[in-house]
């Protein structure tokens, strides 16, 4: 149902959350952390890296409710839902869905902690909940 | 090795076997001739917002670039450089829209191709890569094209994208791109600035009330600020009032150079400074989702290729994809300081009378939007400097018109400064 294409930089993201860890990479130079992209990260390009498991605890740094179905044939039927970019402790942004919560109360700057859903049989997603 | 065998002619001597003689003084053509717009077009697009049936984007830009040379007094045989972005290509080994547009058009040999992607903006791009290759003697003449056939083919869709790169989180996350991805911009710039909904239906306002004196426009009818508070959320706080249009469309801009200022039957339109940046291609990669950096960016460099400001522009041709885009584009363009657009475009000062002009052909989201729009901040900029745009024509003078867009989500920014003075 999902058209994934997995790749080297976020296998073990996605591996991780089969297991319900919430991974991130972190530089092994300047221990700053990041996911994927190193943009805005102040992280050079070619600095080795580590995946290390986050702490699963942030905050909304903005979000969207959607009243279309977006990215996948799953959400068809499942409006509206909330799609989060969620600002980790870490400093790390992931984007995410906030889930089980009252869709009013959802606001920016809210404490949010991870909850993992099973989408289907391949894909388990680091989600988020008012913590 | 003699002294003109290094470098680059040395480059071209292997590349050719040698049968092409370079000398030094053919190296680098120093030329005093400035690059320049001489005529434009738009694909007539009809009550439905489809091009004629049958037209394909091929036939379109055909069209479009018969009519743009027309009114530049050029010919196809003049053209020796092509620039071309668009959503349609070859299937199977990648789009390689240069070639093929070559080869329908007939153009013999271009001496220059550009087919930079860069979502919506680049035409911009285009624009300001043309100029430097016009300057240096690359080529002489450039067609700048686009075509779409976007909704006579219903080529539209959010559902089963390939889930790749940064965005492969966003696809599963169910963000509808690109309106989910523009939406957590705007609710961003709402939380830190204190914009509203409200303010984002001004700008949906205005672009109506300038569609209405655009005969080519596709939505003409009356809007309120009601009409759009009450249209449905699509992704709040955007609602359906807020987003460009699904259109088809397509246009052609055709530059030369002061050297064949005989041939033209308008005034030249000058290129005064340009500037291009680019920041991220997941919404969730971009630095302040409030803030559009790469606008402040390509417009400094802009303002300072040109010795111009702000203050020195008479009308802003901003690409509109959304409403909200519109918004964080004045603020970083120097219109008005961050976080103060909402008080900016209040008052109609972005309206037909207004103090302000703005897409004065009804931007994206209301005179068309085939998908990548920023070419049609082009024409309508030169129609204005010309002063053949009819109902719609500003009173006064437009020496400066600062041309601006937006591609991917927030993603790229390319400004243009077009002046009628050298």
């Amino acid at each position: 149902m999902f058209n994934l294409l997995k790749d080297i930089d976020s296998f073990e993201f996605w591996e991780g959350a089969k297991r319900k860890k919430l991974l991130i990479q972190k530089s092994k130079l300047t221990k700053k952390y990041f996911l994927y992209s190193r943009s805005f990260s102040g992280i050079d390009a070619d600095e080795p890296f580590e995946w290390v498991e986050a702490s699963g605890s942030g905050n909304i740094y903005s979000f969207t409710i959607s009243h279309i179905p977006g990215g996948s044939e799953f959400y068809v039927g499942k409006t509206p839902y909330i799609i989060g970019s969620i600002l980790l402790d870490e400093g790390v942004r992931l984007m995410s869905n906030i889930v089980d919560c009252n869709h009013s109360k959802v606001e920016i700057g809210k404490k949010v902690k991870v909850v993992f859903k099973k989408l289907d049989s391949e894909i388990v997603f680091p989600c988020f909940t008012p913590a | 090795m003699a002294r003109w065998q290094s470098g680059y002619a040395a480059d071209c001597k292997s590349v050719y076997g040698g049968s092409i003689p370079f000398r030094a003084s053919q190296r680098r053509v120093i030329s005093l001739r400035d690059p320049c717009i001489v005529g434009v077009s738009d694909a007539k697009i009809n009550s439905r917002g489809c091009v004629s049936e049958l037209s394909s984007v091929l036939s379109i830009q055909r069209d479009c670039a018969t009519e743009a040379l027309n009114q530049s007094g050029l010919k196809f045989k003049d053209i020796d450089g092509i620039a071309v972005a668009g959503l349609w290509g070859m299937p199977g080994p990648g789009v390689m829209q240069p070639n093929v547009l070559t080869e329908y058009l007939g153009i013999k040999y271009p001496k220059w191709l550009d087919g930079t992607n860069t979502g919506g903006s680049a035409f911009l791009f285009h624009l300001n890569h043309s100029y430097l290759a016009i300057k240096n003697g690359l080529c002489n003449n450039v067609l700048i094209l686009y075509g779409s056939t976007q909704k006579s083919n219903r080529e539209r869709n959010f559902l089963n994208r390939p889930a790749v790169y940064s965005s492969q989180f966003d696809m599963v996350a169910g963000l509808p791109s690109p309106v989910g991805a523009y939406a957590l911009a705007a609710q961003r710039h709402m939380y830190k600035y204190g914009s509203s909904r409200e303010t984002l239906a001004e700008i949906a306002v205005a672009a109506r009330k300038w569609a209405s004196l655009n005969e080519n426009a596709y939505r003409k009818e009356n809007l309120t600020p009601e009409d759009i508070l009450n249209s449905p959320l699509i992704c709040s706080p955007l609602s359906k009032l807020d987003c460009c249009l699904v259109t088809d469309g397509g246009g052609a801009i055709v530059l030369s150079n002061t050297d064949l200022k005989e041939k033209f039957k308008l005034p030249p339109i000058y290129i005064k400074g340009f500037g291009e940046s680019s920041s991220h291609s997941s919404i969730n990669f971009m630095e302040d989702m409030a803030i559009l950096e790469v606008a402040r960016r390509s417009s400094k460099t802009a303002y300072q290729m040109s010795g111009l400001n702000s203050k020195n522009i008479d009308l802003a041709m901003i690409y509109d994809s959304f409403t909200i885009t519109v918004l964080m584009s004045l603020e970083a363009l120097g219109f008005c300081d961050i976080g103060e657009g909402k008080d900016f475009v209040t008052n109609n000062n972005i309206s037909p009378g207004g103090d302000f002009p703005l897409n004065t052909n009804g931007g994206g989201l209301s005179y068309c939007h085939p998908g990548m729009y920023s070419i049609f901040t082009l024409i309508e900029a030169c129609r204005q400097i010309w002063r053949i745009c009819g109902k719609r024509q500003i009173d006064k003078e437009i020496i400066n018109a600062l041309c601006h867009g937006t591609g991917g989500v927030l993603s790229s920014a390319a400004s243009v400064i077009l002046s009628k003075e050298k």
